[in-house]
C-alpha cells in the first residue's frame, strides 16, 4: 500500500499542471539572401500562424468588424509583431564560425491569409554584416509558449544552386519535456527554455 | 518519439476544433459538426490522461477508502460533467456578462483550481480521521476481547463501514469538479469569440464524456488494485479492518499534502495573473 501510494505521490507531482506549454503553433519556411560571393546578408522569413492565434486575433484587428482580417488589417498586426518582436531579435538566432551574428533590423513585412485562413507573416532579417557559410540558425520563442518549425517539407529555399541546406530535428532532454509540461498558461516560462526545442538549420555553400 | 506525437496529436485537435468552428460560421455543415465533436470526444479522452482531472486524487482514494466501484465511477462521471457545467457557466458568465476576455477567464479559473486543491487537502484530513477513528475502534475491541467480553468480530468492520456516507462522495466530485478542464475553457472561450456558442457548449460537454470515460477506467483500475492488495494482506476481518485503517491513514496525510502544496502552489500564479509577462506576439490580444 505504502509503495502503491508513494507511486501515486511521484504520478501527482511528477504530472504538473493545468496547461503545458506550448500554446499555439507556427510553421516557417527560409529563403537566404545571398551576395555575389555566396556570403549570406539576410534571411527572409514566412511564418505560418495556427488557426487558433488567427481566430485570437479577430477581436482586436478586425476594425471595420467584417469578422475577418483585410489586407490592412493584417498589416497592422504584422507591422505591431514585427516592432515587439525586435527586442527578441525575431526568434531568429544565427551562428557561423562559432560566433553569433548580430541580427541588425528586419523590413519588408507583409501579411495575408493562406488558403486554409491561416495568417501569414513574411519579413527579412537583416545581419549586421555578410556571413560567410557554413551558417546555422535556430528559430524559436524563448518561452516556449508558441512552438515553432520549419515546414514538414520545401522549407528552405536556396536561390544559389550549389549551396546546400539541413535541419536537425529537436531531441529535447525528458527534463525539458516534464519542465514544458509543468508550465501553466500564465505561468513565465525559465529562461530560455524554448531552444532546447528548437530545431537547427545549416546551410553550406562551397 | 513519444514526445512529438503527444504535441503533433494536441496540435491537430486544437486545429480540428478551430477550423470545424470556423466553417461552421461560415454557414456551416453537417460534417464541420461532426468533425467538431469528434474531435472533442477524442480530445477529451487523450486530455484527461493529463493532469488536472482528479485521476490521482480518485485513486488514491480509491485505494485508500474502501471505494466501490459504483461509487467510483459515479465521482468519476459526475465530476467530469461539472467540470464541463463550471467551464460554460464560467465563460459564457465573464465573456456575456462582464465582457471579459480570455485571460481574466483562464484568471478566474486559476482561483477555481486553488479551491480545488483546498478541497482535496480536506478530503484528505477527512480520510486521515477517519483512519484513526477507525484503528482506535478496532484496539478498544481487541481489547475488550482480551478481556473475554465474548464480542464478534462483525462490529468493527460494520461500524468504519456506516462511518461512510453521501458527504465524502460529494465533496470528491466538488472538489475535482469545480476547476474547469482547461480544454474545455479553450474550446467554450473560442466558440464566444466565433459566435458559435450552442456549437461549443456542445463540445464541452461531449469533451466531458471522453475525460470521464479515462478517469472512469483509472477508477476501476484502482478499485481491482484495492481488491488484490487485501487478498495479499489475508482475507481475515480483522487484519482487512487493520489494512483499510493504516491505509486511511497514510492515504489521507499523502492527498492532504498533496493538496495543500499544490493549493500553495498555484495560489500566487492566480493572483500574478498574466500581467507577469508579455509574450511579444501577444501584446495586443485582450488581456
Amino acid at each position: 500500500m505504502m509503495r502503491w501510494l508513494l507511486a501515486l505521490a511521484v504520478l501527482l507531482l511528477g504530472a504538473g499542471r493545468a496547461e503545458a506549454h506550448p500554446h499555439e503553433w507556427l510553421d516557417f519556411k527560409i529563403m537566404p539572401q545571398f551576395t555575389k560571393d555566396g556570403s549570406i546578408t539576410a534571411l527572409r522569413e514566412t511564418w505560418y500562424f495556427d488557426s487558433f492565434y488567427t481566430e485570437l486575433s479577430l477581436p482586436d484587428f478586425d476594425t471595420n468588424k467584417n469578422k475577418k482580417l483585410d489586407a490592412d488589417e493584417l498589416l497592422a498586426l504584422a507591422r505591431d509583431n514585427i516592432s515587439n518582436l525586435k527586442d527578441f531579435d525575431y526568434f531568429t538566432s544565427v551562428t557561423a564560425g562559432g560566433q553569433k551574428v548580430t541580427i541588425s533590423h528586419a523590413d519588408d513585412v507583409t501579411s495575408h491569409l493562406s488558403a486554409d485562413k491561416r495568417i501569414v507573416l513574411e519579413f527579412t532579417v537583416h545581419f549586421k554584416t555578410p556571413v560567410k557559410t557554413p551558417l546555422s540558425y535556430s528559430i524559436y520563442d524563448p518561452s516556449y509558449y508558441i512552438e515553432m518549425k520549419h515546414f514538414k517539407e520545401g522549407a528552405i529555399t536556396l536561390s544559389k544552386e550549389d549551396c546546400t541546406s539541413s535541419i536537425t530535428r529537436s531531441n529535447p532532454d525528458s527534463v525539458y519535456i516534464a519542465l514544458a509540461k509543468s508550465l501553466d498558461k500564465n505561468a513565465v516560462a525559465p529562461e530560455n527554455l524554448g531552444i532546447n526545442f528548437a530545431e537547427k538549420a545549416i546551410i553550406t555553400c562551397p | 518519439m513519444i514526445f512529438d506525437v503527444i504535441q503533433d496529436a494536441q496540435r491537430v485537435f486544437h486545429d480540428q476544433i478551430a477550423s470545424s468552428m470556423n466553417i461552421m460560421r461560415d454557414g456551416g455543415s453537417w460534417a464541420a459538426g461532426a468533425a467538431l465533436i469528434t474531435a472533442s470526444f477524442l480530445y477529451g479522452i487523450l486530455h484527461a490522461a493529463g493532469p488536472g482531472h482528479g485521476k490521482v486524487i480518485v485513486a488514491g482514494y480509491m485505494l485508500a477508502d474502501d471505494g466501490s466501484l459504483r461509487r467510483g465511477l459515479v465521482i468519476t462521471g459526475l465530476s467530469s460533467l461539472l467540470q464541463a457545467v463550471v467551464a460554460v457557466v464560467l465563460v459564457l458568465g465573464l465573456f456575456y456578462g462582464l465582457g471579459i476576455a480570455r485571460s481574466q477567464t483562464e484568471l478566474m479559473a486559476a482561483w477555481f483550481e486553488t479551491v480545488s486543491f483546498a478541497l482535496v487537502a480536506l478530503i484528505g484530513s477527512a480520510l486521515f480521521i477517519r483512519g484513526v477513528l477507525a484503528l482506535r475502534l478496532k484496539h478498544g475491541h481487541v481489547h475488550a476481547h482480551d478481556c473475554g467480553c465474548g464480542h464478534n468480530h462483525g462490529p468493527v468492520v460494520a461500524d468504519i463501514k456506516n462511518m461512510r456516507g453521501i458527504g465524502p462522495t460529494v465533496a470528491m466530485i466538488v472538489s475535482i469538479g469545480i476547476r474547469p478542464c482547461s480544454g474545455a475553457l479553450l474550446v467554450m472561450f473560442f466558440a464566444c469569440i466565433m459566435g458559435e456558442i450552442t456549437a461549443g457548449i456542445v463540445a464541452t460537454f461531449v469533451m466531458a464524456i471522453g475525460t470521464g470515460i479515462t478517469t472512469g477506467a483509472i477508477a476501476v483500475a484502482a478499485a481491482h488494485s484495492r481488491r488484490g492488495l487485501l487478498k495479499l494482506v489475508g482475507a481475515s476481518e480483522p487484519r482487512i479492518a487493520l489494512a483499510s485503517a493504516i491505509a486511511k491513514i497514510v492515504g489521507g496525510l499523502l492527498i492532504c499534502a498533496l493538496g495543500v502544496m499544490f493549493a500553495a502552489v498555484s495560489a500566487p500564479s492566480a493572483t500574478q495573473g498574466v500581467a507577469a509577462y508579455q509574450h511579444p506576439l501577444m501584446h495586443h490580444h485582450k488581456q
